[in-house]
């Protein structure tokens, strides 16, 4: 019986419940199709990758990624590649300006985070993904940090 | 999930370098083997938790290493052919007070190895020795001739 106990953990992380397989996220809208790949359960001290992909289904002329103050909170930014050419905040989120983007063109953003030891709980972590100030379309993400 | 892939990855290593190492290296600790055991933790630990500074991982771990030891010593006593490969068997060093050289090289044990452990068991001599055994926890038992 206290076996069976000790073997709860072991199954539940093999089950992915602890973390650290990222999922995919995908979303179409009229302007482009996005997909945001990253862990959704992490624990703390674990570095990972996310991985934003847009798909230009018509031309924009200022592509802009707009990452919920979850993404930042208790985060350490390893790096950002390619870097923005301009970075900014509207409202405490964080905004990446990253130029034109044509029609049938494709743009992918790479970010490395570590998670802080002191960084636990749920987050909401939505990126919007922006045409100038005008919002193409909003990928809703969460991360559960185990402590 | 990868946490306890790793896991069970070093496990099953650690068990393999333990049976190549011989049991009487093992039984034996000199200074430098001891410090040699230290680093030995601390790359282990490296290898298997990474980055990860979380009690869940901790956890994790643990628990499946506790498993793993329970299963392999599980399967030794359910399966007596395999209890030789996991536990290795006793080996006769020393029959009527004659070493058997073949026995003492394979397990890299000197005679003099033998009186020492004859000498703490009361025993002057080799002669003396009805048996002297190296057993499964890498101790040599001496059993004297009846007097």
């Amino acid at each position: 019986m206290l076996l069976c106990v000790i073997a709860v953990l072991p199954v539940l992380a093999l089950l992915n419940v602890f973390g650290q397989h990222p999922s995919t996220s995908s979303v179409l809208a009229p302007a482009a199709a996005v997909k945001v790949t990253a862990p959704a359960r992490l624990r703390s001290g674990l570095i990972f990758q996310v991985k934003v992909e847009v798909a230009a289904r018509r031309d924009i002329k200022d592509l802009q990624l707009v990452f919920d103050r979850g993404w930042w909170e208790s985060m350490s930014v390893n790096s950002t590649v390619p870097e923005p050419t301009e970075e900014g905040s509207s409202d405490g989120r964080v905004v990446f300006d990253y130029g034109a983007l044509g029609a049938g063109h494709s743009h992918t953003s790479w970010l490395y985070f570590q998670v802080n030891p002191t960084n636990v709980g749920k987050r909401q972590e939505n990126i919007d993904v922006k045409d100038g100030g005008t919002e193409i379309l909003r990928v809703n993400r969460s991360m559960t940090v185990f402590p | 999930m990868d946490l306890v892939i790793r896991a069970v990855v070093v496990f099953f290593f650690i068990f393999l370098i333990t049976r190549v190492a011989g049991r009487r290296e093992l039984s034996t600790l000199q200074p430098f083997d001891l410090i040699l055991l230290v680093v030995l933790g601390d790359l282990v630990q490296q290898g298997i938790t990474q980055s990860d500074e979380s009690v869940t991982g901790t956890l994790t771990v643990i628990s499946t290493v506790t498993l793993l030891s329970v299963f392999v010593s599980w399967v030794a006593f359910r399966f007596p052919r395999v209890r030789p490969a996991l536990e290795g068997d006793p080996i006769v060093l020393v029959q009527d007070g004659k070493p058997i050289e073949r026995n003492l090289r394979r397990e890299r044990i000197t005679r003099a190895d033998i009186e020492e452990e004859a000498r703490a068991n009361q025993i002057a001599s080799l002669e003396e020795l009805k048996w002297a055994i190296l057993e499964d926890d890498g101790h040599i038992s001496c059993i004297p001739k009846k007097s």
